[in-house]
């Protein structure tokens, strides 16, 4: 027999748990105290100078508001607007080319079941701020909240997103206009809006990639 | 002051090829939902609902016509490289910069800049049609952005390491991330003036400023004596001459004999073995020190060099010993060269493993003043100074431990500090008890009796030291 008094089984259990519960208060608490440290001293940042910068959660702050005044210009009720807030909320969080891509299909789900005159601002609205959503998501792709982001940085965006209005709106109000007119003038101008239809896409194909491409050396 | 070392802290980066773009965001959603929506739109009837995709489908059609050739390289472009070298001890700052060399068809930079001890920062820069930096070039202009830090530690530091994503036609095209290691500058310590120092017992040297108690050529009256041979006739007093001489006729002459004047030698010692910061949790582990914290070395660089700067300017001569490191001390001597001399080994005097253990006492110029800059956190350091003590030297101990911060203690190691700190205080005792002056170079709150560094070096300049 020991002669050493180590204790019954159940007693060195409870004393192994004990050392155990002990053991994980400190760390716990040594998480929390660094918790603490690091939300009452936090770590100095690394200062950067760009020129004309915006913080990075001014542009997806701009998503937000672009969001907002679609759903007032679809004046969308409460269950839709709960459907687009969605959207809009995934936007804020992660923008990107497929969120901002992904935000059009309720826009366009919604703009088909409500009632609405085709021909007027409301649509040119829609247009305009559906692809200044869609540019903005992409051109703020993968860029931290937290970030600095210079103008000319939005600069590409914002002209490709131009251009594009340029194009578009015409088109599509021509489009609007022409399948909204008297049926014996829409077939006279069907060949004449198949032409500048033509003439438009050539036109921008022509136009676009000199916009887009860089100053030559 | 600082100077970026040539060799880059870290490991170089793995090569990756930059010279070629890669795909980058997915146009294959955008695309597939412009479609549906143009279909369910025609098919509606709804044009207006159609002409949403026209947008999207534009847009995805710029960015494929604008993307580069995947196979078409884009040489010495793209790159990113960081600088750094501007410090502001004042504001305590480092600063520096990131260039950028967009290439033609570059939109963007997303940067990561991080720093040691830091947040990092981040940055999106976008590529200016028309050059406006200091430093254009026919692409658009280089971009030079500042970057700044804020550090007040000194030595050899690691600063800026730059992570760089570069991106065109509206993402589709990335070029491979860029990772730069942090740099590494050495920033000098400051060095201030003191008003009065003390002196060794002994002087050497033929002149210098201080007065020697020897005769010779000075400022000082000794005595009168008599001529004799070797004295200069331009000493000769001639009205004390006069008074001794009988009527009529001379017979000695008496010149007026002064003190020598001599410089002082002094060796600044520099305890470089260990670095310990304010906060006492960090002494026992590898964790890092807040760049917004001085730690010991960084006060002993500084008390070297204001030691150092402060001695040279009066015109003596000074050198420098490191104790963590075994090589050839920098040997004494003056002016302003010496100085920048000795920053620089100050500067660069860092831990560097384990320690030696030294078998004998590092053999230091005979007479000279011995300033020792140590923690006294073990007995090598004590040591030292009560050998070089007991074998003549004067020796003024400066115990540059920072003012701690105990109050995040946990029980245990509040027990370990307090042990830790007797042993400190029991040697420092026994430095004192062995004749070596001990003054601290931070003023301790909790010690308000202890007179400033001006005045602790004050009184010890005026102490009369024997030998």
């Amino acid at each position: 027999m020991s002669g050493f008094d180590t204790g019954s089984r159940p007693a060195r259990l409870r004393a192994a748990a004990h050392r155990r519960l002990v053991r994980s208060r400190g760390r716990w608490g040594g998480r929390f105290r660094a918790s603490l440290e690091a939300l009452f001293s936090p770590l100095p940042r690394v200062r950067t100078s760009p020129s004309r910068w915006v913080p990075g959660w001014a542009p997806r702050l701009l998503l937000v508001a672009l969001g907002i005044a679609v759903m007032v210009l679809l004046g969308v009720g409460p269950p839709s607007g709960v459907l687009l807030g969605c959207f809009v909320l995934a936007l804020l969080l992660v923008p990107s080319t497929r969120t901002g891509a992904a935000f059009c299909v309720p826009v366009a789900f919604l703009w088909l079941v409500l009632p609405g005159d085709p021909l007027s601002w409301r649509s040119a609205g829609l247009l305009l701020l559906t692809a200044a959503v869609f540019e903005l998501a992409t051109a703020i792709e993968a860029v931290s909240p937290l970030s600095r982001v210079e103008l000319w940085a939005l600069w590409p965006s914002l002209r490709r997103f131009l251009v594009i209005q340029l194009i578009s709106q015409p088109v599509v109000l021509a489009l609007v206009a022409l399948r909204n007119s008297p049926a014996h003038l829409s077939a006279a101008a069907l060949p004449v809006a198949v032409v500048a239809a033509a003439a438009v896409a050539a036109g921008a194909a022509w136009l676009l990639p000199r916009l887009g491409r860089p100053p030559r050396r | 002051m600082s100077l970026p070392d040539s060799t880059p802290g870290g490991r170089p980066p793995p090569t990756v090829d930059r010279t070629h773009w890669r795909r980058g965001a997915g146009i294959g959603v955008p695309v597939l939902i412009a479609v549906v929506i143009l279909a369910v739109g025609i098919l509606s009837g709804r044009v207006e609902v159609a002409g949403l995709a026209l947008p999207v489908l534009l847009s995805v059609a710029w960015s494929l016509h604008r993307r580069p050739d995947a196979a078409e390289p884009e040489e010495g472009t793209g790159r990113v490289e960081v600088t750094a070298g501007d410090h502001d001890a004042g504001a305590g700052r480092i600063g520096g910069r990131v260039v950028w060399r967009p290439g033609p068809r570059s939109e963007q930079l997303r940067v990561t800049v991080s720093a040691p001890g830091h947040t990092a920062a981040r940055m999106v820069l976008g590529r200016r049609p028309r050059a406006t930096d200091p430093a254009p070039d026919a692409e658009g202009g280089v971009r030079a952005v500042p970057v700044s830090m804020r550090s007040v530690r000194t030595g050899r530091r690691p600063v800026f390491g730059v992570e760089a994503v570069e991106t065109c036609a509206g993402q589709v095209r990335i070029r491979p991330a860029q990772q730069l290691p942090p740099i590494a500058v050495t920033v000098l310590p400051t060095a201030r003036g003191l008003r009065e120092l003390p002196l060794p017992p002994r002087l050497q040297g033929l002149t210098g400023p201080h007065g020697s108690t020897r005769a010779g050529d000075g400022g000082d009256l000794r005595d009168i004596n008599l001529f004799l041979p070797g004295d200069r006739l331009r000493r000769i007093d001639w009205r004390v001459t006069a008074r001794h001489a009988g009527p009529g006729r001379l017979t000695d002459l008496y010149v007026r004999r002064t003190f020598a004047t001599a410089d002082a030698t002094v060796m600044l010692v520099l305890d470089s073995r260990d670095e310990v910061g304010a906060d006492v949790r960090t002494w026992g582990d590898v964790s890092a020190v807040r760049e917004d914290q001085p730690t010991s070395l960084d006060h002993a660089r500084d008390a070297a060099a204001t030691v150092a700067r402060s001695y040279l300017e009066a015109g003596d001569r000074v050198g420098l010993d490191d104790l963590g490191r075994l090589r050839r001390p920098v040997p004494p001597a003056g002016g302003r060269r010496q100085l920048d001399r000795l920053r620089q080994r100050i500067a660069v005097s860092e831990p560097d493993g384990e320690p030696k253990q030294r078998r004998r006492v590092p053999r230091l110029p005979s007479g000279c003043l011995i300033v020792l800059f140590s923690t006294f956190l073990d007995d090598e350091a004590m040591w030292l100074a009560q050998q070089w003590r007991s074998s003549g030297h004067r020796v003024v101990a400066v115990d540059v431990l920072p003012v701690l911060r105990l109050t995040e203690l946990d029980p245990r190691q509040r027990v370990a500090y307090r042990i830790v700190a007797m042993e400190r205080r029991d040697r420092l005792a026994a430095l004192a008890r062995s004749d070596v002056e001990v003054v601290r170079w931070l003023a301790d709150p909790a010690d308000p009796g202890q007179p400033p560094l001006d005045v602790a070096m004050t009184a010890l300049a005026r102490r009369r030291v024997r030998r």
